[in-house]
């Protein structure tokens, strides 16, 4: 079964250079090259791969596996509760 | 004031991605004009555009290619070939203060602005991309080619619809002749073929007609069945530095920008006037020194609209006189297609290497004389072994914004 890490890797490929074979849940986010922007940025994507929404601050993340329980803690609590939509067309 | 050369040149054209093949195809007037489709929820549109071959991921970091518009990568790749055509190497640190970049682009980033136009209002979805700003500001094309050759001058964007290009190359010059600086790297950069930009230009009914025996030929410059303008996108640099230094090093010189003249036509938002054309070639030839008389060749604007070309013929014969008549003009954007912001650049170079190869470039598809546009347009077929010692190269805007560029020959 494909985990929360693998996916997370899988998103980071996108924007930076990652073997795989050697990354470890231990690895630091500024190691990798994710600077304030880059965070900004893999959120966004982790929205979209995971069908989240991200509503409060994370506080630090600092390495890869404090970014999956930020994953896990959010989809645990959205998949108990309906995801609210930011924008309806309802509300245009 | 100082003389100014240029020592490189980098682009990324419809008609290819080096000097050599773009001279090749402009003067065997091959049309890198096409149908292209664009999809619009289950339908598809069609347009004419003159497209860049690219493959960006060849050229580009993973990170930085989500940072960049297409507008970006074209301008940062033509300008890492320009200044590996001068054969200046790496700036020095003393150098990079001396050292800056002036850019046109008119439309910027389209293709961001199409996209979170799509996600915001097409999808209903308020999630923006955090990196829009930075794909999307006028600047970046500028910035992105300051960051990776370490130049800390100044970095300006110019955007002054069609004549971007033409305006930053003034202005680099300028500055260069004045001795703020010491190197520019200097030119225009469009992504123009966004869905939302192409739609707005053919809404503007500014656009040619497709050809229906052959969509390449579809514009049509200065030639009586003309119908309009065909979008092209890419990037053209030139790295500038003074004449004696660049004598000195022994660089490669293709030519001297001898002045630049800029003129407001404030007659209308859109459609182009005689007198502020002509004013504009006139402060050309006062900004050069040069008279009429020693101008060998011109680089027309011509876009192929019923508009200009006419206009801009006229205001050639009142600044030439009888003179107008013997003055090979050539429109190449009848197979380079419009490349507004970048148009002014792209075309200073294909003037600056039709000089250096004594070829007088065509227009192509001129196939209909006009009564109103009776110079000589070179039409269909280069002229070879034909010495151009000096050439104006002219780029008018909607908003006014005149720019014509005086060139010299390099040896």
């Amino acid at each position: 079964m494909t985990t929360t890490f693998d996916r997370l890797i899988k998103i980071l490929t996108k924007s930076y250079k990652l073997d795989p074979a050697t990354v470890t849940p231990q690895l630091r986010l500024d190691e990798i090259g994710v600077d304030s922007l880059g965070v900004g940025l893999m959120l966004f994507d982790v929205e979209d791969e995971f069908q989240i929404k991200f509503e409060r601050d994370p506080g630090p993340l600092q390495t890869l596996a404090d970014v999956v329980v930020y994953i896990d803690q959010v989809m645990s609590e959205q998949q108990s509760a309906p995801v609210p939509n930011a924008v309806s067309k309802a509300d245009t | 004031m100082r003389r100014v050369a240029v020592t490189g040149i980098g682009v990324v054209s419809p008609l290819g991605h080096s000097t050599a093949e773009l001279f090749d195809n402009a003067q065997h007037g091959r049309s890198a004009i096409r149908l292209i489709a664009s999809a619009f929820g289950d339908r598809r549109i069609e347009s004419l555009a003159a497209t860049v071959e690219f493959n960006a991921a060849e050229h580009f970091e993973p990170m930085s290619l989500r940072m960049m518009d297409r507008v970006s990568q074209f301008a940062a790749l033509a300008a890492r070939r320009a200044l590996l055509d001068s054969q200046r190497g790496a700036l020095v640190e003393s150098e990079q203060e001396r050292a800056g970049v002036f850019l046109g682009t008119g439309m910027g980033a389209s293709q961001t602005l199409d996209d979170s136009y799509q996600s915001l209002y097409g999808k209903m979805s308020a999630r923006v991309n955090p990196l829009t700003i930075i794909q999307g500001m006028h600047n970046a094309p500028a910035a992105w080619i300051a960051i990776e050759h370490h130049i800390t001058g100044p970095t300006c964007t110019y955007s002054t619809a069609c004549s971007s290009a033409s305006v930053a190359i003034g202005e680099a010059w300028q500055k260069i002749a004045c001795g703020q600086i010491d190197f520019a790297i200097a030119g225009g950069a469009e992504a123009p073929l966004s869905l939302g930009s192409l739609l707005a230009w053919s809404a503007m009914r500014a656009v040619a007609n497709i050809d229906p025996s052959d969509p390449a030929t579809s514009c049509k410059p200065f030639s009586r069945n003309r119908s309009g303008l065909v979008l092209g996108e890419g990037a053209a640099l030139m790295v500038l530095e003074p004449y004696e230094w660049a004598l000195a090093r022994g660089a490669p010189i293709y030519g001297e920008v001898l002045g630049c003249g800029m003129t407001t036509d404030v007659s209308h938002i859109a459609r182009p006037g005689i007198e502020a054309q002509a004013a504009a070639l006139r402060a050309a030839l006062k900004s050069a020194q040069l008279d009429m008389s020693e101008i060998d060749a011109v680089n027309a604007h011509g876009t192929g609209t019923q508009a200009n070309d006419a206009v801009e013929s006229a205001a050639i014969r009142q600044v030439f006189g009888p003179r107008a008549m013997r003055i090979p003009i050539s429109a190449t954007k009848a197979i380079h297609g419009h490349l507004l912001g970048a148009g002014g650049a792209l075309e200073c170079v294909l003037a600056l290497l039709s000089m250096r190869h004594r070829v007088v470039l065509p227009t192509m598809h001129l196939l209909i004389p006009d009564p109103e546009c009776d110079l000589d347009y070179v039409p269909n077929a280069a002229r070879h072994n034909v010495e151009v010692r000096t050439t104006l190269s002219n780029s008018f805007a909607f908003g006014g914004s005149n720019a014509v560029l005086a060139l010299r020959a390099g040896h």
